[in-house]
């Protein structure tokens, strides 16, 4: 079942068409992940689904209650989190019975408890940002939307934060925008892909990962590189394309993969039984900027 | 919605609002800054009231003293009002206001509520001059009364165009300037009503002037053309932050 339905939105900003017939779904009980690069669109979409922008064309459709986390967390500087919260919770015209073990539930959940009676000014990034999860969730709503939720926070807060989106899959749909592949791929189910406003590709995560993330990007450092080689292992493992660079005394190649899966070991026993001189090799992760880039330039 | 949720969500954020207010030293420093320059003026005209034998001390001392309150808050409320719609924007709280279940008129009105608050405040930091000139026992309590309704009303036309002017921008300096700007634009139809020969166009200036209202109630004198004028003029920009809130979504 659909809960939320975007029909054809089109958005003109004076001057700019941010969004351009748009459409897409998104399943009950599902985490979708909505994937951009910077100025794609994704926030103009969510603020229209959540009511904040009116599109100029077309319409959504959203059944159940949403919870909203803004690219920017709404947060009360000089508010203590616990006040924050039940200020929150008033507004959203909750009943007073229920506000303080709600917000004790939450709290709770997004393990706050250390920093309830804090400034949210002078808590650190990684927890404002768990304040504005608690916000988005305080009605207990049937959707919550993130808007980059994970954007500026550190390695850690990213791992914990993701951790508390996964816990929360069994009780809401949860639909959240980023403009990093690896970041949705660990934690997706579906997809939805937008460019410059326009639907690139919406659907589950495996069926968009072969088309786009699924190639394998290596870099690798030799000490003895020569085109047999290069002829003899483009042969054996499929490149796509290769980059070849001379730094210093070493052989740096970059080798963009066809295959599906991972061939680093393979690789790597071919480099070492051929006496290549194996300096250093690692996977680097494609941002979906570089994605972007590897389709407009193929 | 129910009338009972209307003003309860309505009393949340003007709670929230107030807190804000009292919990930082702004106000304090400029009530002080007030309090001070009322009372060197307060002073001042007692001084030369004493060489005046033919005004009654209410006419000579109190008399100017609230007409330079009344222009006073023209540069003092905007201040007053400059943060409460430029922070939310600047915070992106207003998001999660226009989010929750509160309406725009709910936002519009617990804001006003909360700058008329803080004017309040400020006003009663006046009162006492009239309570030591009653002591004297030359105080006219009738002018007195009817001059603290008269403010109650121009506060209210005063905080509604800076509440206004603070819906149109996130930068709380720029919101000050143009609310100062509208309200001293408003006072000097006043002045400017003289220097037309047009009869017509003078009494239209003279009625839209904040002052000319005003003057009636410091002469102890409330007409409901006053009150009348005083409520619309509010009631009208009230409404143009409510609409200035809802473009936000096109």
């Amino acid at each position: 079942m659909d809960v939320i339905k975007v029909n054809a939105v089109t958005k003109i900003w004076p001057g700019l068409k941010a969004l351009d017939k748009l459409s897409f779904s998104v399943k009950k009980g599902t985490i979708h992940g909505f994937l951009g690069p910077n100025g794609a669109g994704k926030s103009t979409m969510l603020n229209i689904l959540v009511g904040l922008t009116n599109p100029s064309e077309g319409s959504v459709e959203v059944s159940g209650t949403i919870g909203f986390l803004p690219e920017n967390p709404p947060l009360y500087e000089n508010m203590v989190v616990d006040d924050y919260l039940k200020f929150v919770a008033q507004i959203f015209k909750m009943e007073k019975s229920i506000i303080r073990t709600q917000i004790d539930e939450i709290i709770n959940q997004c393990s706050l408890i250390p920093v309830k009676k804090r400034l949210i000014g002078n808590l650190s990034k990684g927890f404002k940002q768990r304040v504005a999860l608690a916000q988005a969730m305080i009605n207990n709503p049937d959707i919550i939307i993130l808007d980059e939720p994970t954007v500026g926070l550190d390695p850690n807060s990213v791992i914990e934060f993701r951790n508390l989106i996964l816990s929360l899959r069994c009780k809401h749909t949860i639909l959240f925008s980023s403009h990093q592949l690896t970041e949705v791929d660990k934690i997706c189910d579906d997809l939805t892909i937008i460019h410059k406003g326009i639907l690139i590709e919406s659907g589950p995560k495996e069926k968009i990962k072969k088309m786009f993330g699924s190639k394998q990007v290596l870099n690798i450092e030799l000490l003895n590189w020569n085109t047999n080689t290069q002829n003899d292992m483009s042969n054996l493992f499929g490149f796509e394309r290769m980059e070849v660079a001379l730094k210093n005394n070493h052989t740096s190649i970059k080798i963009y993969l066809n295959s599906l899966q991972d061939v680093r070991s393979q690789i790597a026993k071919y480099l070492v039984e051929n006496n290549c001189g194996l300096v250093s090799m690692n996977e680097e992760r494609l941002d979906l900027e570089d994605v972007f880039k590897e389709i407009t330039q193929g | 919605m129910t009338m009972i949720w209307y003003i309860k969500g309505t009393m949340v954020l003007f709670k929230k609002d107030l807190m804000d207010a009292f919990n930082s030293p702004f106000i304090y420093i400029i009530a002080s800054l007030f309090s001070l320059i009322i009372g060197w003026l307060f002073f001042n005209y007692v001084i030369a009231a004493k060489d005046l034998t033919t005004l009654s001390i209410t006419n000579a001392v109190l008399a100017p003293v609230f007409g330079n309150i009344n222009l006073l808050f023209i540069f003092l409320s905007p201040m007053l009002t400059m943060g409460l719609l430029t922070q939310e924007r600047k915070n992106h709280t207003l998001e999660l206001l226009l989010l929750s279940k509160l309406n725009i008129s709910q936002i519009v009105i617990g804001k006003f509520l909360a700058g008329i608050s803080m004017a309040w405040f400020l006003l009663l930091l006046t009162i006492i001059f009239p309570v030591m000139i009653g002591l004297t026992g030359h105080g006219d309590i009738g002018m007195i009364i009817s001059t603290y309704v008269g403010f109650s009303f121009t506060l209210m036309c005063f905080i509604s165009v800076g509440l206004f002017a603070s819906s149109l921008t996130d930068n709380p300096i720029v919101a000050a300037f143009m609310g100062f700007a509208f309200l001293m634009l408003v006072m000097l139809l006043a002045v400017s009503l003289n220097a037309t020969n047009n009869w017509m166009l003078g009494e239209i200036a003279q009625y839209l002037s904040i002052a000319y209202h005003f003057e009636a109630f410091v002469r102890g004198e409330i007409r409901s053309y006053d009150v009348v004028y005083f409520l619309s003029f509010t009631g009208f920009f009230l409404w143009l932050t409510k609409e200035s809130l809802e473009t936000r979504k096109w």
